[in-house]
């Protein structure tokens, strides 16, 4: 028995009565449980030792006005030591919008449960901190419900407001905001802006603690991101991460585009692992229409993300260095990104935005000379590396500032939905290359760095990413060979439902002219259905979630970002450190501010 | 027209002391570049190649820089203290540049029958002087610190009193064993009995120690934790700009050169060179741009310290090595009896 066959035969016996159809498509099982049996399944899950389902890795809900039930709430569940993954959807009508909070069974469920809550507006009943986390607290509506209008946001600043904004539906301008996410004894809370606020909370007899905000301008939050830092003398006593900032809707306007068009609005997430939010988008769609794709395109994805993920590792670990004092660094990883950064660009005409997987392969051919280019980058790497590791590895100031900084175990891990290099640095021997293989991984010999200590500090981390830029060196030296054979092979499928003809065919194939004209007008028409394609990413778990109504345009495309799970960690992980620790945290984690809020 | 002798004595202080002002201020905006360069260099960059650029040598940045910060806007934070906030950044220069007071720079020349010294004041507790002015350059950071009304700022100042304090400590007991051997507190005098062995032969822990602590002093790396652009934005200097972030830079920099001149002066032996090929001001000159280069080298290869690992080591570790190294040299003095 397969062991999702052994999940559903053992829900199917504990929660008899309440298991509702059971969903299968291309592998994935969506299982429908009523509200009521939500709290106990997930106990349930995380806790049979034949289940062990240690992770959730996902929480989000899809509207199907004007369906009802209105609302699917989908749980996504992970178990690793058996390697599946199940999905459990509560269904919710529209009048009834709350299910239980699963944050007392996964606390890694609190910022998704508080996205939905914001997004949705579906509530959670038993949350500690039930507040909207990606629109700013002023926002009436609930943004990725469909009958929520796109378009037309207030801009105040743009020279053209008195002609827009008549136009606008209900058109108000936003209030200011008044009250903000802060931290008090350690408790986070809406705090008031000023001080004359008659509910101001700490008059008198509060613990004598000092609230900064750090952030949303911060030379080292590594984007726009805003912790509310509260601090007793120079110590942390609480870090609540406040993010949405970037929030810029991308999965809200992926759903109003065709399939084609959405791909570069990924791009713009996780500016540093631009192919990898390329590779899982197009991948979902492959698996939703079930496309093959030929054997040149797979190697090339293979070799450019790796390629990339040694350029992100190389921006999370200088960036690191540069956050605790040791700039030359991060000049000397810029340096390096550098050459890989010329590589896309001669692949994909773009340095960042590469924007260059397409449905079943890729949008043109590698330019000539490509192999050698990757080969000398390759070859500059290893020695570059070594230098680095001369400068911080027996430096005492660097081992003092990172050993035994921010210590995690496992558990606390896993809790939190981490995924990637932090996960591996607590000693989970997790990556979804060997998981879960996709892209041919499984031909490649290399091999997951995993920590041997019991807990995961920041100095951890970076050797985990230090070790996994080696093993990229080694899977693209193995597929360099493997690509250099597939010279003039078919670099994308041939199946015309999904990429377009080539040139000279529609001159001479009736055929071929009107899959081009359907292609270019109306895009491409998956089945329906609900797909989810996860990979490993430089920050760890990457996935796309991707509904399909049938229709040119998805209906609903949900980014399960690695930078998100991270970073809620935050509060967690600074407690009882410095404020010059707490650099160095974020650093640790990586994040990519347009990750986390998309 | 003969002039009286005290007016003579009060133009000839006037005139070094606007020497001294002219060089110190030229060679602050031109140890920018410098920096700007070494760590450029450090860090495998290019640097500043723009303006005047000549040979590859931008000789007219610092120019450049100088006519940017006067003409940025000079901002006050809405509830600033508006006193300290002003006055801040003029005690951090003033105090950088009254040190300068007391360091000889060159051997006394005679012209037209005149003796020339090479210092603006002999005094005789010289060395005193310069701790206690040195820790007056403190009062800029926390006044600027604390007008701000700025948290960033505020606990740039509070970093910066206690580091100051834990590292003065041992700069000051660091010095004690060059006074031990030398017996007088004035710096012309301990230049002068340099004049064959430098007292870093004598006093190599103490030379170590003394240096360590200098570089906390001014706040370099790795012990910038005032002002550490990491985590504090830019610490006490958060809210300044214009002339009055230009003169905290001012200070930085003044104080390294004083910290190097002092170093120069207690342990090599000021201005006296080997083989006395050079005029005696180019060797005190060296000796001060090496160590200057080594506190560039430093910053472009150390990550930084944290705060109570830094306050861990000034109290923990260069403290009682300094007290060892006192007493070590008082047992050596009395064996061979001096």
């Amino acid at each position: 028995m397969t062991p999702i066959e052994t999940t559903i035969t053992k829900l199917r016996e504990r929660f008899a009565g309440a298991i509702g159809d059971i969903y299968e498509f291309r592998g994935e099982t969506t299982v429908t449980i009523p509200r009521a049996a939500l709290l106990d399944l997930a106990r349930f899950l995380r806790t049979d030792p034949a289940l062990r389902f240690d992770m959730l890795t996902d929480v989000t809900a899809l509207d199907w006005l004007p369906r009802e039930p209105r609302f699917d709430v989908l749980y996504a569940f992970l178990s690793l030591s058996h390697k599946t993954r199940v999905r459990v959807r509560v269904q919710l009508a529209s009048g009834d919008l709350h299910v239980p909070s699963l944050t007392a069974v996964y606390p890694g469920a609190n910022f998704y449960e508080r996205e939905v809550y914001d997004l949705f507006g579906i509530t959670f009943s038993g949350h500690p901190f039930l507040h909207r986390l990606l629109s700013p607290d002023y926002e009436t509506s609930h943004p990725l419900r469909k009958d929520h209008p796109l378009g037309y946001e207030p801009v105040e600043f743009t020279h053209t407001y008195d002609e827009i904004q008549p136009d606008k539906p209900g058109a108000v301008p936003p209030p200011k905001p008044r009250r903000l996410i802060g931290s008090i004894g350690g408790t986070p809370q809406e705090i008031p802006l000023t001080l004359s606020d008659p509910a101001t909370p700490w008059s008198g007899t509060q613990a004598e603690t000092l609230l900064i905000n750090m952030g949303p301008h911060h030379p080292s939050t590594h984007g726009v991101l805003r912790v509310a830092l509260e601090v007793d003398g120079e110590k942390i006593v609480n870090a609540m991460p406040d993010i949405g900032y970037l929030h810029t809707g991308i999965e809200k306007t992926a759903e109003y585009k065709t399939y084609l068009k959405a791909v570069p609005l990924f791009d713009r997430m996780d500016y540093l692992g631009t192919f990898f939010n390329n590779l899982a988008y197009v991948m979902a769609v492959e698996k939703l229409m079930d496309v093959d794709v030929p054997e040149r395109a797979q190697l090339v994805r293979v070799i450019l993300s790796e390629l990339q993920r040694i350029t992100s590792h190389l921006i999370a670990v200088g960036s690191q260095a540069m956050d605790i004092g040791a700039v030359t660094v991060m000049t000397y990883a810029f340096r390096e990104r550098e050459t890989a950064l010329d590589i896309f660009e001669a692949v994909a005409g773009a340095r960042m935005m590469t924007s260059y997987f397409r449905f079943g392969g890729l949008a043109l051919d590698l330019p000539a000379g490509f192999s050698d280019s990757v080969r000398a980058f390759l070859k500059m790497l290893p020695p570059r590396l070594k230098e680095y590791e001369d400068l911080l590895n027996k430096n005492p100031i660097w081992l003092e500032r990172t050993r035994g900084i921010a210590e995690y175990t496992a558990e606390d891990a896993l809790a939190y939905s981490v995924t990637g290099p932090m996960l591996r640095a607590a000693g989970v021997n997790w990556d979804l290359r060997k998981a879960f293989p996709y892209l041919g991984y499984e031909q490649y010999d290399f091999e997951v760095p995993v920590s041997t200590r019991s807990k995961a500090d920041v100095l951890e981390c970076y050797y985990i990413r230090m070790e996994e830029m080696r093993q990229s060196i080694r899977i693209i030296e193995q597929a360099l060979p493997k690509l250099e054979k597939t010279n003039g092979q078919p670099y994308v499928t041939r199946n015309r439902k999904v990429a377009p003809p080539p040139k000279a065919e529609l001159a001479t194939s009736m055929e071929s002219l009107i899959h081009h004209f359907k292609l270019w007008t109306e895009g491409i028409k998956p089945p329906v259905g609900l797909v989810y394609a996860p990979i490993e990413s430089p920050r760890g778990e990457l996935g796309f979630l991707i509904s399909s109504d049938g229709s040119r345009n998805p209906h609903r495309v949900r980014v399960r970002t690695p930078s998100f799970a991270n970073l809620q960690t935050l509060p967690l992980l600074s407690k009882n450190y410095y404020i010059a620790d707490l650099v160095g945290i974020i650093a640790m984690t990586d994040i990519i501010l347009g990750d986390v809020d998309r | 027209m003969t002039l009286e002798p005290w007016l003579i004595t009060v133009i000839e202080a006037l005139i070094k002391v606007l020497v001294v002002i002219v060089v110190l201020l030229t060679g602050f905006a031109y140890l920018t570049l410098v920096e700007r360069y070494v760590v450029a260099k450090i860090q495998s960059r290019v640097g500043p190649n723009r303006v005047g650029a000549a040979g590859g040598i931008a000789w007219l940045q610092p120019i450049a820089d100088a006519v940017k910060m006067i003409m940025k806007e000079d901002f006050w934070p809405a509830q600033a203290d508006k006193v300290t906030y002003t006055l801040a950044p003029g005690i951090a220069v003033a105090t950088a540049l009254l040190a300068w007071a007391v360091i000889p720079l060159n051997p006394a020349i005679t012209v037209f029958g005149y003796t020339i010294n090479f210092y603006i004041a002999d005094v005789n507790v010289a060395l005193l002087f310069l701790l206690a002015v040195g820790s007056l350059g403190i009062y800029g950071i926390v006044l600027g610190g604390w007008g701000s009304n700025n948290k960033y700022s505020m606990l740039g100042a509070l970093r910066s009193t206690a580091q100051m304090i834990s590292y003065e400590i041992s700069l000051g007991l660091a010095l004690v064993g060059v006074l031990m051997i030398s017996g007088s507190l004035s710096l012309v005098k301990i230049v002068e009995q340099q004049s064959f062995w430098w007292f870093v032969f004598f006093q190599p822990v103490g030379f170590v120690i003394y240096f360590i602590a200098a570089v906390a002093e001014v706040n370099r790396l790795p012990f910038d934790l005032p002002e550490a652009e990491t985590e504090l934005v830019a610490g006490y200097q958060t809210e300044y700009s214009s002339l009055k972030f230009a003169l905290f830079y001012m200070a930085e920099y003044i104080n390294m050169i004083t910290v190097s001149a002092i170093a120069s002066t207690m342990f090599l032996g000021g201005y006296q060179g080997p083989f006395g090929i050079l005029p005696g001001a180019h060797w005190l000159i060296l000796k001060i741009l090496f160590f200057i280069f080594v506190m560039m080298w430093m910053r472009g290869t150390l990550p930084r310290f944290r705060y109570d690992q830094l306050m861990r080591f000034g109290w923990k570790v260069l403290l009682p090595l300094a007290l060892a190294n006192i007493f070590v040299t008082a047992v050596v003095l009395v064996l061979i009896g001096k």
